[in-house]
């Protein structure tokens, strides 16, 4: 009896064990991974998918549907513009909803904020590997802030926006997989912060493999030849070690390195000829969607650089293209309709995540003292705003299908409201020339122009570079709409260069651009727009004062000091109202103000694979939705 | 005095000749304001990228853009010189040589088949419309060639753009179909070569085409009327020997004396119609170096480009006077 007893509890501790066995392998079971992984795990070039994924993977919401495996992304650039880079894109933190300003993690598996919003402690997802199979950890962050942030000759000037009042942050790593940042004062829109163009690498670069280029690891005699291959001067070893990070940065396509070690879903494999780029999945790469499948879901991405944008239409039209978003222009929509069944792609209409596409913007610290009194009379800019006929200009140019609307926020933003889109947008002219007779400029020379006070003829000259492609079209009908309210517009088209210098030496009058950072993930971070701190802006005279202290430019007058007071507010400030206040606060100028005048909205026009899923089909998605997140992309298998 | 003696003292004019195109040339790429950096930033900022200040004066430090205009010159001219170092890109982020290196090859093939093609063409045609100045085929090539001659290549490139894709439903552009583009070379990729390399050497060749046989048709023409041919077939010498023995020997000086741009043509090959047709060619990579103020690229192509004119030049005066005895070396 007792031994049956004896018996039966080893029996059980056995059965036990083996259920113990059972429910871990099906626990790491759940992961699927591609066809193309699989087959290398079965010949043993690569460890199982459970191996390869952190121990908690982040899961990502796909758009609608879980995807199938396989397919290739086709895309062709013109060198600079190419929409890809968003989707090799990893920050640390995320904003979910996106284009919201709520943050959650990414590459970190948690952020911790404390009350004082001085102290972040960050904690890397355990488990989680390079694109070689190297695990991430500590030593990388170690590495990256030591060796390389405060390498004076590999950075010789500390990162500004990690920078607060009282100075740099102080780093701490606790173990291996967390780390601490120390701020000595309050940074409440770091996690936000975190969520910018490449800022991972400024926490996490692949230490392993960079380590074979710097001197503190590698000698210099070692590093002489590398140094030698590449043409720089000898001993410069920092010049080899910044190209060297670069080529881990996938999503600058120019720079990547074959074999660098990435976080991105898509790894660089070869150059098969000079223009062309062919990107194969990361596996292991550190997402999966709701069923457990590792993403990305299309293996390989085709970049091919064209040596015009025009090219780009051609290879659309022949169905050469299958995902493109950025070379893609309104007023070819009947060419790409007229191909879209036979060449096997789909033409979706998305929103654009900028404001407006044209917007006019003053220099309110323009060098002639006439002229400034004029410009920063908000009755003049209201005048300039009423002139302009917005139907007609969207009838014209967008096809009627954009929006009239000023410059301010993208709708449903929490900085701003909708109705900043609708003030002083109606059209008109009477009104304008009233506002105009009542500054005293009711003086016109023979050809109907008005005069300044100083006698001379109101001239605006627009010095504009093709920032976009509606500006030129654009300004051709708003010079006409201000000539007609006399006064005298003038357009020159110039080099970005030689507008970039003429706005430094504050000689711009009227510029134009489009109203980028439109959105609630991007506006706390970078509102240059609406308060001048950085260039693009209306008061480049302002803004140099501002950034250097006082030092040089102008003295701002008390309203635009106040702004400055409540940018600093939405940067420093722990709680989430009160930066919404000083973002509305901000938004609140503009609008009263118009510093800035808008045009108006005009959908983006996406192509797409006919057989591509996930694909958002909710017209007011911006199209940048679709590049940031094509790893959850895939086309449906047949 | 000697043809050795001739060619060396050539040599030596080349020198001066160099480091004045190079000083000219490097002066000529930083006269539009700003550099390559504020290119850049302009090209970041309007994608909506903001480059931090910290960010671009580590650029600045790192492309050597702080320097003095002469301190930038010199240390590319030491190293061309001491190192035959070109220099690195800034926009391509790579060494100057490996770039050209990249795209040498198809380059030289196009335009050198273009070449062949034309002389191909263009002589025969020339002679024929000379000797039977107006006959029909005379007026059918004097129109073809008038059409040739003022129509440019990339208009005709882009008809056939057109017609490629409005009728037979293809893109002509480029050099490979999409299924051989990334494969290695095989005698699959070979073929599909040939099938469309013939576009860029036709719309490149035709104006060529047209021009010398408008030329060869004058030349001919000028020297067929002369006393020495009626001489010639006054003593009875075959009618097609007369023909290539003397005229056409003298009329085809205009031709030989071009070789010399023909050089530099080779390397930079057409940029307009290479651009249209999206041919990855050195033209299109000059084209951008120079827009986009990338000047140690973009300097040391037109250095190579004129270093090749001068040789070309010379090669051109040596078979000048070797094909035609009247010319000496003085």
């Amino acid at each position: 009896m007792k031994k049956l007893l004896v018996g039966l509890v080893i029996l059980s501790l056995v059965l036990s064990v083996f259920v113990g066995f059972n429910s871990v392998s099906f626990a790491q079971k759940k992961y699927k991974e591609a066809p193309m992984l699989a087959e290398l795990v079965k010949a043993g070039k690569l460890p199982p998918v459970e191996e390869r994924l952190p121990k908690r993977p982040k899961v990502m919401n796909v758009w609608k549907e879980i995807g199938q495996y396989g397919g290739t992304i086709r895309i062709a650039h013109i060198g600079w513009s190419c929409g890809l880079w968003q989707a090799n894109r990893e920050p640390l933190m995320e904003t979910y909803p996106y284009f919201t300003d709520k943050v959650s993690p990414n590459i970190l598996e948690k952020l911790d904020m404390s009350k004082d919003g001085k102290v972040f402690t960050f904690h890397l997802r355990e488990g989680m590997k390079w694109s070689d199979g190297e695990p991430v950890t500590t030593e990388d962050v170690r590495f990256t802030w030591e060796d390389v942030i405060l390498n004076k000759d590999i950075t010789p000037y500390f990162p500004a926006w990690l920078t607060v009042e009282g100075g740099k942050p102080t780093l701490e790593i606790v173990d291996k997989y967390t780390f601490v940042l120390k701020f000595p004062s309050p940074y409440g829109l770091f996690p936000l912060r975190l969520h910018g163009y490449d800022q991972h690498a400024t926490f996490l670069l692949p230490s392993h493999y960079l380590k074979k280029f710097h001197v503190k690891y590698t000698s210099l005699k070692e590093l002489q030849p590398l140094i030698k291959k590449e043409g720089y001067e000898p001993n410069e070893w920092w010049k080899l070690f910044n190209k060297k990070v670069d080529g881990t940065i996938v999503w600058n396509i120019q720079t990547a390195d074959i074999g660098a070690p990435t976080l991105s879903p898509w790894v660089v494999k070869e150059r098969p000829s000079v223009n062309v780029v062919i990107l194969e999945r990361n596996p292991y790469y550190w997402k999966v969607d709701k069923a457990g499948n590792q993403l990305p879901y299309i293996d390989r991405i085709r970049m091919e650089q064209v040596t015009d944008a025009k090219m780009i239409t051609t290879k659309i039209i022949s169905g050469e293209e299958n995902l493109d978003r950025i070379n893609t222009s309104l007023t070819e929509l009947a060419l790409y309709k007229q191909y879209e069944k036979e060449k096997g792609y789909r033409v979706v209409i998305m929103d654009s995540e900028v404001d407006t596409w044209v917007q006019y913007f003053p220099n309110l610290t323009c060098k002639d003292p006439v002229l400034r009194k004029i410009l920063n009379d908000v009755r003049f800019r209201q005048a300039l705003s009423l002139a302009i006929n917005r139907d007609e200009i969207n009838k014209t140019i967008f096809l009627g299908l954009g929006k009239p609307g000023q410059a301010s926020l993208r709708k449903g933003s929490r900085y701003g409201k909708d109705s900043d889109d609708e003030v002083f947008i109606e059209y008109n002219p009477d009104k304008a020339n009233k506002l105009l007779d009542e500054m005293g400029l009711d003086k016109r020379d023979k050809d109907g122009f008005r005069l300044r006070p100083d006698g001379k003829r109101l001239t605006l000259p627009i010095e504009y570079f093709e920032v976009n492609r509606y500006v030129g079209p654009v300004t051709e009908m708003v010079v006409q709409y201000w000539r007609a309210i006399g006064i005298e517009a003038t357009m020159k088209l110039i080099d970005s260069t030689l507008w970039s210098q003429r706005y430094a030496a504050n000689e711009t009058v009227m510029s134009v651009w489009h109203a980028c950072h439109a959105t609630d993930d991007v506006f706390p971070v970078n509102p240059f727009w609406f308060v001048p701190y950085t260039s693009p802006s209306w008061a480049p005279a302002w803004q140099q004062w501002y950034t250097s202290g006082g030092k040089e430019g102008e003295e701002p007058p008390k309203e635009i000091k106040e702004l400055y007071k409540w940018y600093k507010i939405m940067i420093t400030t722990t709680d989430p109202a009160q930066r919404i206040k000083a973002g509305q606060y901000i938004t609140r100028t503009q609008a009263k103000n118009l510093y800035r005048i808008g045009v108006g909205s005009c959908p983006s026009v996406a192509i797409v694979g006919a057989d591509m899923g996930n694909v958002p089909d909710d017209p007011s998605v911006p199209s940048l939705w679709l590049t940031w997140n094509a790893e959850q992309l895939f086309f449906r298998q047949k | 005095m000697s043809i050795g003696f001739y060619i060396l003292r050539r040599f030596i004019i080349f020198i001066p000749m160099l480091i004045i195109i190079s000083i000219i040339s490097f002066v000529i790429i930083q006269l539009p304001p700003g550099d390559f950096l504020t290119m850049y930033i302009m090209q970041l900022q309007s994608r909506g990228y903001q480059l931090a200040q910290e960010e671009v004066a580590r650029l600045a430090e790192r492309y050597g853009l702080n320097d003095p205009l002469y301190v930038q010159y010199f240390k590319w001219i030491k190293n061309i010189i001491l190192y035959g170092d070109l220099g690195r890109s800034f926009q391509y982020d790579k060494p100057v040589s490996v770039l050209i290196k990249e795209r040498i090859g198809l380059t030289m093939l196009i335009s050198i088949c273009t070449v062949f093609l034309t002389w191909i063409i263009a002589i025969p045609i020339g002679i024929y419309s000379a000797t039977h100045q107006y006959s029909i085929f005379d007026y059918l090539f004097t129109f073809l060639g008038f059409i040739g001659v003022s129509l440019p290549g990339f208009l005709i490139a882009l008809i056939f753009i057109y017609i490629g894709i409005a009728y037979l439903g293809i893109n002509i552009t480029g050099l490979f179909s999409p299924q051989f583009a990334d494969a290695s070379w095989s005698l699959g990729k070979f073929i599909d070569m040939l099938k469309h390399i013939w576009v860029p050497i036709v719309v490149i060749g035709i104006n060529g085409t047209a021009g010398m046989i408008r030329t060869m048709r004058g030349c001919l023409l000028d020297e067929l009327s002369k006393p020495y041919v009626v001489t010639a077939r006054a003593k009875g010498l075959p009618e097609r020997k007369l023909l290539i023995k003397y005229p056409v020997r003298v009329a085809i000086n205009p031709i030989l004396s071009t070789i010399g741009w023909l050089l530099p043509g080779i390397v930079s090959g057409e940029t307009l119609a290479a651009i249209v047709l999206n041919i990855p060619t050195t033209g299109p990579l000059l084209l951008t170096a120079l827009r986009s103020q990338d000047m140690y690229l973009a300097g040391s192509f037109i250095l190579i480009l004129s270093a090749l004119t001068l040789l070309g030049s010379l090669i051109s005066d040596i078979l000048l006077a070797w094909i035609d005895p009247r010319i000496r070396y003085e």
